[in-house]
């Protein structure tokens, strides 16, 4: 299993730098480092997407990764070739999510507002005495926003079980190193004396991805998972490098990039 | 509990959220949220239904992005806390997640230009048509009496777009005779000249036309802006649009956009707010003095006009 889902990673990381370097715009970074994420929700049977009554709600809060999620759709058939070569084009696919394009729940664009929404989702849920989940993954920086905290807060006095929240923890914004700055001093202490299932995993490991995922689905808690993630995963250049959130590969280095990526 | 339907004696938030209380008990789908704040009518809800009424706290982004959470998955969600909090704060959020999804979201904003005067200018609305009339999907309701606040209730409870009710509180007098929502009303008819105005407001405006050629329009959805209101007026000489709002961005504007876009063309004066801050206190009466929406000061605005 751990090797298919590589192999997926792997594939998904290529076209998505096959992409960028066509079309010349596009995030690797923060997209690299989700990838295994995305995988093992669309791969790794973490999102029940496909449920003809009530699918699992996903939304991809840090939407500038979207060129991945649309690698994914096109792969399974939920969006055609032709969509995802309209990515970069004027009218077509662009450099966030909206719900016209099949596959996607949610509009993006303006960080912070996804766990508030997933809350909401959480609610209906309940009051609907069903069991889809919402799910969604947030970026780093993005847990600076005091709507975040609003949402952990209401999650918490609430106890909407039907959520899980997974960080893309990078340690890369747009222009700064985060260290383990007070919001992730506190996310360890805080979140479980608030209810929550917390735990932090290597988001590149799918044994840990998905391990965790089924442990937040039989916690009967909010779950909230840190997953410490390389930015620009997969090639080695672009780990950990700053320019990488939105440069575009010359030539030379995007050879280099495919050979890592074969 | 016994909910009348005469709704002459009712408080205007208690005549709308009456209809939202009894909506509620048949059908589940509705979902009531509220940034803290208390209304009568909803007590019975709260303890009744709990899981259909939800208290944020003092959290309107949160308030907002859940309501559209909810609204997403088939929920008729009716959102409701003091005017400028549930407008201002969230702006972005209500932008963003009830708009640009288009989700039937209605946000009630309780205290309609300065109906909490005396809590200074945070908890003033004056600007909050200005704001929400940019989102274009937002529709706009600001009843004036309790009746029409009644039906604004069926519309919203009816309709699958976001709606933002600007609503008064307390007891008003009534002004119509309704018995189903209609956008816009007219209480007194005119010939040449004509009073476009909507809120409670407008009670003003009727004390200060009652011996006066001048008709009154109470405009009750601004947005849309009820277009047969143009035919209707089509051949007067004067338009007085007369708001509680600041005249930037309210009735005045919106009417005056309308009209431009239709190739229209009136003689438009607008009188409400000027287009400033307000930093000071006092009561509703005393504000309406300073800025010339007393009866006195608007029978005088008005008989300069018509004597133009």
């Amino acid at each position: 299993m751990e090797n298919k889902l590589q192999i997926i990673s792997n594939q998904i990381r290529l076209k998505v730098l096959e992409i960028v370097a066509a079309k010349k715009i596009g995030h690797i970074g923060g997209t690299f480092s989700c990838v295994d994420l995305l995988v093992s929700m669309y791969y790794g049977g973490c999102l029940n997407y496909s449920d003809d009554n009530y699918p699992d709600k996903f939304i991809l809060s840090k939407g500038h990764a979207c060129l991945a999620l649309y690698v994914i759709l096109n792969d399974l058939g939920l969006i055609t070739n032709e969509k995802l070569d309209s990515y970069g084009q004027d009218g077509g696919l662009g450099g966030q999510l909206d719900i016209g394009i099949n596959g996607v729940d949610w509009n993006t664009g303006s960080l912070g507002h996804a766990l508030g929404v997933c809350a909401g989702i959480a609610h209906s849920s309940k009051l609907l005495n069903k069991n889809y989940k919402a799910i969604t993954i947030l970026g780093d920086a993005e847990c600076d926003e005091g709507s975040v905290w609003e949402a952990i807060l209401h999650i918490s006095d609430f106890k909407l079980t039907n959520l899980i929240a997974i960080v893309d923890r990078n340690r890369l914004s747009v222009t700064e190193v985060i260290k383990d700055n007070a919001v992730f001093k506190l996310l360890p202490v805080a979140l479980p004396k608030l209810g929550w299932f917390y735990k932090e995993i290597d988001g590149h490991s799918f044994t840990e991805i998905i391990s965790a995922i089924q442990e937040s689905k039989i916690a009967n808690k909010p779950s909230f998972i840190v997953a410490n993630t390389i930015k620009g995963k997969g090639v080695s250049y672009m780990e950990n490098e700053l320019k990488w959130h939105h440069s575009v590969p010359t030539k030379e280095q995007l050879e280099i990039a495919y050979k890592e990526l074969r | 509990m016994n909910i009348s339907n005469d709704t002459s004696n009712k408080d205007m938030r208690d005549a709308f959220f009456d209809e939202i209380y009894l909506s509620s008990m048949d059908n589940k789908n509705i979902v009531v949220i509220t940034n803290d704040m208390d209304i009568f009518s909803l007590r019975e809800l709260k303890t009744q239904r709990p899981n259909q009424f939800i208290n944020v706290g003092v959290a309107e982004q949160n308030m907002i992005n859940i309501a559209s959470g909810l609204a997403s998955m088939g929920m008729k969600v009716i959102i409701y806390g003091i005017a400028p909090f549930v407008v201002y704060r969230c702006y972005e959020q209500i932008k963003f997640n009830i708009c640009s999804m288009n989700l039937p979201v209605t946000i009630v904003g309780i205290g309609s230009g300065l109906s909490f005067a005396f809590d200074g200018p945070t908890h003033h609305a004056i600007q909050d048509i200005s704001v929400m009339s940019a989102l274009p999907e937002m529709q706009i309701l600001n009843p004036s009496d309790s009746a029409s606040a009644k039906y604004c209730s069926d519309l919203v409870l009816n309709s699958e777009s976001p709606f933002y009710v600007r609503m008064d509180k307390g007891i008003h007098p009534k002004i119509h005779d309704l018995n189903k929502y209609e956008p816009f009303k007219i209480i007194k008819q005119f010939n040449n000249n004509v009073i476009l105005s909507s809120g409670t407001i407008i009670n003003n405006v009727i004390d200060s036309v009652k011996d006066k050629d001048i008709g009154i329009i109470d405009v009750i959805s601004l947005k849309p802006f009820p277009e047969q209101i143009f035919d209707i007026i089509k051949d007067v000489e004067n338009v007085i649009i007369i708001e509680e709002h600041s005249v930037t961005g309210g009735l005045g504007s919106i009417f005056s956009d309308q009209a431009n876009i239709l190739n229209l063309n009136f003689n438009i004066h607008l009188i409400g707010f000027e287009n400033k801050q307000i930093l000071e206190y006092g009561s509703r009466e005393w504000f309406y003095n300073k800025s010339g929406l007393d009866v006195k000061s608007l029978t005088k605005s008005i008989d300069n006009i018509l004597n133009g």
